[in-house]
């Protein structure tokens, strides 16, 4: 293989400063779902914590916070797939490119972490639905 | 596409490519003789690290065998309780600290470089840093136990054991001392990785081409930020409680010992998978390169990475579960601790589908990896059972919890870890160990561990406590207590063939070549000729795996046809690119060999010694010529100004040599410094809303003038260092100063009026918890506010040595940046302290 000389020209392949700015194929959208899922369980702990526990012993106050939050939660993780999921559509209909193929990973990934995210959010929802006491 | 001209046909051309390698390999030359010591190549501290973290390892090998010893027969008296326990705490401690994060960061510095087509990480000299103080710290550490002095209240230093200092003596202050220098060393690792990740890989190495190693490493750097800041406030506060009598964990005075067991876990759970993602790591490049065929399921892996990296955080209770929390809370935690299992498992289909998928070879590192994933399987399923509230209680404090903790670090760190020794030996030192001696090392190491920690879970379940010198022989438990001690033998007789073994091959061992197991990755290209081991030129990356994928590319190297394939100047240099697309940005002069970073770390390892004995002033001492060595560091070290802006990188293509703000990775640094920064201020925020929580008596409120004061004293500091950047990037250098200088006062006045504000309140800070707290937050933010200071005035100084102007505004961009983070700092802080006037 020789080199070419105008690679690093070509490192954006066709691709305009619209496309790069693009909502759903970026780097940063890998933290949407963990930094979602952290803040609902930093929540339904916190929740737990204090009307479980620490100031009351409300089961049925700390259940509907829970609720809400988990529902809260889960429109954001879709509201962040939606693009995505979108992205990675129009990427697979166009020719490949070694820049469309990362965008389309990372949407992927994105997607990915929305789902395994909403399952632990899914998850750590059950034990306040389930509970019948704060004991 | 032009194409460059053949080689090898011009003779000119061809002196000119000898005369370029030459200066590569002068520009890159390890200093000799007592000079050798002050080399900061990443690759060459990476070697030291990984010898001395396996030294470490080795022992805290010899402790556990003690143990096993005094444990083979029931009512033994080879050692004392007093003794096994200094044993117990230094085997779990320095396996931990010492070994297992030390040298994953080791093969990650040593491996990435050459992984990512970088002539070196970014930040040599921190590297360096952090290799010289773990290895202070881990002398005066594990030393500690040679001299009767060690820590005896276990890996975990729960008070009120821990805070009592008439029943645990220096020990625990040498454990949180030592070990918060060392957890510093290790943040200084993560940002040299994270930045190493994404601004120095090759050309054309977008983030979907990275080797999965990069990608578990970028993750793994991530938690450490997170999870290690949480400890060093835990370790400050304990330290406190112990020195000055800060009562955080003292009931009768509001304090609560649960605390420190939240911030010991949250980081100490993330801890486990920062050790196994790193190691799991290491197999996803071993298992390809003899499958013969690509991971299979990269996108999947890149998840679970991801996945595991973030869910990790939320496991942290699970060690708590039998401390009384309410069963909500229990439940939530359960299901995030068998929420985990998800990414881990696909970790370990991923592997075994490589294998399926390829015409696999057998080899010594495929065997350690299968032993790897067979342990690590059964030790993930003990997990699962664990992370159930009721078995739990069940398994709280047992020999059943040994042996699943083994489980899962042999199966998820060591193994995986002997797999890349058996790997990346040749990569190091060009011969390879012996298969033989692998093989039987394997099978001694693999039956010796099973021997050893199987019959545990019985023991465990049939009720033998954890953590006991001894045992009654009316447990009915002496014979799989002797089996156990057996299988810890023949285990340590493994581990003794391979380092036998890797020693003799240094001089015996077969030649290996470049590549001796034809691997597909980047780190495998052939080095030039010459003493150090270089890559001749960092290529254009377009697959994951570019020695299989790009024919012809080794030979283009070895030609010297891509970038960077002489250093005119006879500097350190290599290539910054863009953190997505992997574009070349800057040619980043890497600094070379100096003994400053030996100095830095001694210096500051002396600090915390000093500090340790509760010599004061000798630690207030050593402290300030830390600060003097780190400034001298800075100021010959960073932001200098080219000669010439412009560098001829080859392939028609000029990039600047200076660039700052985001572009840089000093900016970068701060960044990520400050990231960890902050979840260290998170975790001053949590103890404060968790003193809430447990409703200790009214919080005593610092008087609100002069906190109001202060606070706006702070906010125009930050104004102006915000106006002297915009004045810096005009051209009008005399306002700028000004502002740097009138901003470093308001910010004493700042610092000032903090304290001023609890005087006034009559705050004595050993009073109670809840008071100890808004003393911790005014000292937390007035070590903050010194540090701006000393930036600020930094910055003044390069002022007016000319080194700061609208081109090179590099350094107040930084600091900028440190500022935009302290402001957030005292805006919380401040409304944390306001909000106890107004309850």
């Amino acid at each position: 293989m020789s080199p070419r000389g105008d690679v690093h020209s070509g490192f954006r392949g066709s691709e305009t400063d619209a496309d790069r700015r693009h909502w759903g194929g970026r780097p940063r959208h890998l933290l949407h779902a963990p930094v979602i899922w952290a803040l609902h369980f930093g929540f339904v702990y916190g929740a737990s914590a204090l009307f479980c526990a620490g100031r009351g012993t409300d089961i049925e106050t700390t259940r509907i916070l829970v609720l809400v939050a988990s529902v809260l939660a889960l429109a954001l993780l879709v509201a962040t797939c939606i693009p995505a999921w979108r992205l990675r559509r129009r990427l697979g209909a166009e020719t490949p490119t070694s820049s469309r193929r990362e965008r389309r990973f990372l949407a992927a990934i994105t997607l990915s972490t929305c789902a395994l995210a909403g399952f632990a959010i899914i998850l750590g929802t059950l034990p306040a639905l389930i509970s019948t006491s704060c004991s | 596409m032009s194409r460059m001209q053949a080689p090898g046909r011009d003779a000119g051309r061809e002196e000119n490519q000898r005369e370029a390698a030459r200066q590569l390999q002068a520009a890159w030359a390890v200093p000799r003789g007592s000079r050798y010591w002050t080399e900061v190549n990443n690759t060459q501290i990476g070697i030291w690290y990984a010898v001395v973290a396996f030294f470490f390892f080795l022992f805290a090998g010899v402790l556990a065998l003690l143990m096993r010893a005094q444990l083979a027969v029931p009512g033994n008296e080879l050692l004392d309780a007093g003794t096994y326990n200094q044993l117990m705490t230094m085997h779990g401690s320095a396996m931990m600290f010492l070994f297992a994060v030390p040298i994953l960061e080791a093969f990650a510095i040593i491996l990435l470089p050459d992984m990512l087509g970088a002539r070196d990480l970014p930040f040599p000299r921190l590297s360096a840093f952090g290799f010289w103080s773990f290895l202070f710290g881990g002398v005066f550490v594990a030393g500690s136990v040679l001299f009767d002095a060690g820590p005896q209240a276990g890996w975990f230093m729960y008070p009120p054991l821990t805070s009592d200092t008439s029943q645990s003596g220096i020990g625990v202050d040498i454990w949180l001392l030592g070990l918060t220098f060392i957890e510093v060393a290790s943040i200084a690792a993560a940002i040299e990785l994270i930045t190493g990740v994404l601004k120095s890989r090759a050309p054309g190495m977008r983030l979907d081409l990275m080797p999965p190693y990069a990608w578990y490493l970028l993750v793994v750097g991530a938690m450490i930020l997170l999870a290690f800041p949480p400890l060093i406030i835990g370790d400050l506060m304990l330290e406190m409680h112990r020195a000055f009598d800060w009562p955080f964990f003292d009931a009768a005075r509001g304090g609560d010992p649960l605390l420190w067991q939240h911030l010991f876990w949250v980081f100490g759970h993330p801890e486990v998978y920062i050790i196994f993602l790193p190691a799991v790591a290491i197999l996803t490049m071993v298992v390809p390169t003899f499958a013969r065929t690509p991971l299979v399921g990269y996108p999947w892996v890149v998840l679970a990475a991801i996945s595991t990296g973030f869910l990790s955080f939320g496991l942290w209770v699970h060690h708590m579960f039998a401390t009384g929390l309410p069963s909500l809370s229990l439940g939530l935690v359960s299901a995030a601790s068998e929420a985990v299992a998800i990414p881990a498992a696909i970790q370990v289909f991923a592997l075994i589908g490589t294998v399926l998928v390829g015409r696999t070879i057998r080899s010594v590192p495929m065997l350690f990896a299968a032993g790897a994933l067979a342990i690590f399987v059964l030790g993930g399923l003990t997990g699962v059972m664990v992370a159930v509230a009721p078995f739990n209680w069940q398994a709280h404090d047992t020999y059943f919890i040994v042996a699943h903790l083994h489980y899962v670090l042999f199966g998820g760190m060591v193994f995986p870890l002997f797999a890349g020794l058996y790997y990346y030996y040749p990569k190091i030192t060009s011969r390879i160990m012996s298969e033989r001696a692998g093989r039987v090392a394997f099978w001694l190491m693999f039956a010796g561990f099973n021997i050893a920690f199987l019959p545990m879970h019985l023991t465990g379940m049939a009720g033998m406590p954890r953590r006991v010198f001894t045992y009654s022989t009316d447990l009915g438990l002496d014979g799989l207590n002797l089996v156990s001690t057996i299988g810890a033998f023949v285990l340590a007789a493994g581990i003794g063939l391979v380092v036998l073994d890797a020693l003799r091959c240094l001089r015996r061992g077969r030649d290996a070549g470049a590549n001796p197991w034809r691997a597909g990755t980047l780190e495998w290209m052939a080095a030039m000729p010459g003493a150090s081991k270089l890559m001749r030129c960092v290529p254009v990356i377009e697959g994951r795996y570019p020695l299989w994928e790009q024919p012809g590319l080794e030979r283009a190297v070895a030609r010297g046809d891509y970038y960077l394939a002489d250093a005119p100047q006879g500097l350190r240099e290599t290539l910054v690119t863009t953190v997505v697309d992997a574009e070349p940005l800057q040619c980043l002069r890497v600094p070379g060999p100096t003994s400053l970073t030996i100095f830095a770390a001694a210096a500051f390892a002396a600090t915390f010694i000093f500090a340790t004995f509760h010599w004061v002033w000798a630690a207030g001492a050593a402290a300030v010529a830390t600060l003097c060595v780190l400034l001298v560091w800075l100021w010959t070290g960073t932001g200098r100004i080219p000669e010439e802006p412009m560098r001829d990188v080859g392939m028609g293509l000029s990039l600047p040599v200076y660039v700052s703000g985001p572009a840089s990775i000093g900016w970068w640094a701060m960044l990520i410094t400050m990231i960890a920064d902050q979840s260290a201020f998170l975790a001053l925020v949590f103890s404060e809303f968790f003193y809430w929580t447990v409703a200790t008596p009214a919080a005593p409120a610092p008087a609100s003038g002069p906190l109001l004061a202060g606070l706006l004293a702070g906010a125009l500091a930050w104004v102006l260092v915000i106006a002297s950047r915009h004045l810096t990037g005009r051209d009008r250098p005399s306002p700028a100063r000004i502002a740097l200088l009138a901003g470093a006062l308001l910010a004493v006045g700042c610092a000032v009026l903090l304290v001023v504000s609890l005087r006034t309140a009559g705050l004595d800070p050993s009073s109670s918890a809840s008071a100890a707290m808004a003393a911790t937050f005014v000292l937390w933010c007035s070590a903050h506010l010194a540090i701006g200071i000393v930036m600020l005035l930094f910055c003044l100084v390069a002022s007016l040595r000319g080194r700061l102007d609208a081109k090179h505004d590099g350094d107040i961009r930084i600091v900028l940046l440190y500022w935009h983070f302290l402001a957030f700092t005292l805006l919380v802080s401040g409304l944390v302290l306001a909000a106890r006037g107004a309850s």
